[in-house]
């Protein structure tokens, strides 16, 4: 589901690698949630450039200083985490529906791909870089890149590519 | 990219990484140092806007560096980090001059409504403080014109100085182009009303009617095209300085409807009738005689007693010759300035011209002078022939008051007989020949006008 978005959305191959281990030492050790942080460390090193990895966890995940995040990525870098823990709880007591949680799945992996790719947040509301706070604002999100983002992704995606557009 | 540049202070550097990547992604500039120390330096080299402070450190701590930030840099924003439990010393931090504060772990949204609530106090701050140095711009540009080295103004000057802290009204007398509204402006820019409007309104360009419209303003309806509510003078200048140029100009019926403002600070729209509280300071001026206006019953005694608590008078520029040469100088940079033009001086001859002229437009008639003296000059230094005015000759003050339409009758029949003296040499018959009146009627007035035989 999130590999056939990111297709979608980036035009950039994906494939589906098999299950990893459990991260047990990325465990707070004071809260049941796993440091997205070194998460994504762990997934980055043993990746090789140009491929990027995205990991989705079950389990709650955060950050040291935060409560919660739903996905975490840093800009340019070669490894995303995102959980689809808080993605299927409960909003104002109703189960939400399966292909709900896909819907939010499939934002959280373009948004945190979006990242890997270089964009930052954006301030356009309909845009899914649009920082996403709550469940809330995640389902009035749209799945795909404002006119700013797209431009921007451009040479983020193809370095070279404008000055041979132009040159042409 | 956002312009908000943010300093993380933590030893930790999990804690440091983590939040640095978060707040990049959010768009702001971000830096981090790993102690106090390196905080301080940090800030030396790349001045931050927010720095955001874990209270545990080792070496200096969060308070430490919270005090040194506050002491070198007060305009930096600071906010507290902190884990749960040490919620006094947050508090603490508070009464120090931190911003706010954050308990360890805190919610996504919590951080960056706190980021972006900081980010619009600085841009609200910054943008007050441009507004203020513009208003001060403006206040010296307006201020630049009123300029004098005399006693007489030095005196107007320290007046100023004296009443621009009281509420009390202010009357201002002088001959046009004397600078009566720089003088109010003056006045309200001393004041504690400075940052609040000050609302001038000329009573003599406009007529009663509108001018009761524009001073007290309409509801919906009120009359014949009000098609909507308008706010008046009155209660735009609420908190600020109303300043009535021309004031002898008002009816007396709108000084009755004044009066009751001044005393009550309250007034209703023209069709309204929800009474509406204006907190204003009033300052008045006048280049009319309103002694000859009271006698004649052209303007009320109480509304004048009211106004005129604090008069200032300003003096005619061919009373203060000494302050000629240095708004001529003044008024010859300025223009030189505006037009780009080098010109910067005036010849011996010119100066003895303008001080010789009796200035009956005063300084706004020398500002124009000097204007066109400017445009009109080809050479650095300005000479007689380029020096036009609005009467070419020194007049005596007799003809002067002659030939000013609101000249008193007594002022003209003196001036006259002065005249029609001098044409008969003296000679009391003769002029009273020639004036066709009794030799002892013309004896006395030249007795009661004081004129010399």
């Amino acid at each position: 589901m999130a590999a056939a978005n990111i297709q979608a959305v980036f035009n950039i191959a994906t494939d589906v690698a098999p299950p990893w281990p459990d991260p047990t030492d990325a465990l707070f050790s004071h809260r049941s949630q796993y440091n997205a942080a070194k998460i994504i460390k762990h997934l980055a090193a043993d990746i090789q450039a140009p491929v990027r990895c995205i990991g989705i966890i079950s389990q709650d995940i955060s950050l040291p200083f935060l409560t919660y995040v739903f996905g975490e990525a840093q800009i340019g870098g070669r490894a995303a985490v995102l959980s689809t823990y808080r993605l299927q709880r409960h909003l104002d007591g109703v189960v939400p529906e399966k292909s709900l949680v896909y819907r939010r799945l499939a934002k959280i992996a373009i948004h945190e791909t979006g990242h890997l790719l270089g964009l930052s947040h954006c301030q356009s509301l309909r845009c899914i870089m649009n920082f996403s706070v709550g469940l809330d604002k995640l389902d009035s999100l749209t799945p795909t890149l404002c006119d700013h983002c797209k431009i921007s992704l451009k040479p983020l995606l193809c370095p070279g590519c404008e000055s041979m557009d132009s040159e042409h | 990219m956002n312009s908000f540049k943010i300093l993380i202070v933590d030893d930790e550097e999990a804690m440091r990484e983590s939040l640095s990547a978060w707040l990049i992604r959010e768009g702001y500039q971000v830096t981090t140092a790993e102690s106090g120390r390196d905080g301080l330096d940090s800030l030396e080299k790349n001045l931050s806007e927010l720095v955001l402070v874990d209270m545990r450190m080792p070496g200096m701590d969060g308070l430490e560096l919270l005090q040194e930030i506050k002491t070198a840099y007060p305009e930096v924003m600071v906010v507290m980090i902190t884990a749960y439990g040490s919620i006094e010393s947050a508090i603490t931090a508070m009464k120090q001059g931190a911003s706010d504060y954050l308990l360890k772990p805190f919610d996504p949204e919590q951080l960056i409504l706190l980021i972006e609530k900081l980010a619009a106090q600085k841009a609200l701050k910054d943008e007050n403080e441009r507004l203020r140095s513009r208003l001060s711009e403006q206040d010296e540009i307006w201020m630049e014109d009123l300029l004098g080295q005399s006693s007489a103004m030095r005196a107007v000057f320290q007046q100023i100085e004296d009443i621009a802290q009281s509420n009390t009204p202010v009357f201002i007398t002088g001959e046009t182009g004397t600078g009566k509204e720089l003088v109010a402006r003056a006045i309200h820019s001393r004041s504690k009303r400075l940052f609040s409007p000050f609302v001038a309104i000329n009573c003599g360009a406009v007529s009663q009617s509108l001018l009761e419209s524009e001073l007290f303003g309409h509801e919906r309806g009120a009359f014949t095209g009000a098609t909507q509510v308008r706010r008046g003078r009155i209660e735009l200048a609420n908190t600020g300085t109303l300043f009535l140029d021309e004031v002898g100009e008002i009816s007396t019926q709108m000084q009755v409807n004044l009066l009751r403002v001044l005393e009550k600070k309250t007034f209703f729209r023209l069709g309204g009738n929800q009474e509406i509280h204006s907190d204003f300071r009033l300052i008045c001026a006048t280049h009319r005689d309103i002694m000859a206006l009271i006698e004649s019953n052209a303007f009320r005694q109480d509304f004048y007693f009211r106004i005129n608590v604090i008069n200032i008078d300003i003096p005619p520029l061919r009373d203060r010759i000494e302050d000629i040469p240095l708004l001529a100088l003044h008024f010859l940079g300025k223009f030189s300035r505006e037009m780009g033009k080098c010109v910067d001086g005036l010849s011996p001859e010119a100066f003895v011209l303008l001080n010789n002229y009796d200035w009956p437009g005063n300084v706004r008639e020398l500002k124009n002078v000097m204007e066109r003296a400017v445009v009109l000059s080809k050479e650095r230094m300005i000479k007689e022939a380029l020096l036009t005015f609005i009467r070419p000759e020194r007049q005596s003050p007799w003809e002067e008051t002659a030939e000013r339409p609101s000249a008193r009758l007594c002022d003209v029949e003196a001036c006259h007989i002065k005249r029609t003296l001098a044409a008969c040499d003296g000679n009391i018959s003769r002029c009273a020949e020639v004036l066709n009146i009794d030799r002892g009627t013309l004896s006395r007035k030249i007795k009661k006008y004081n004129i010399e035989k």
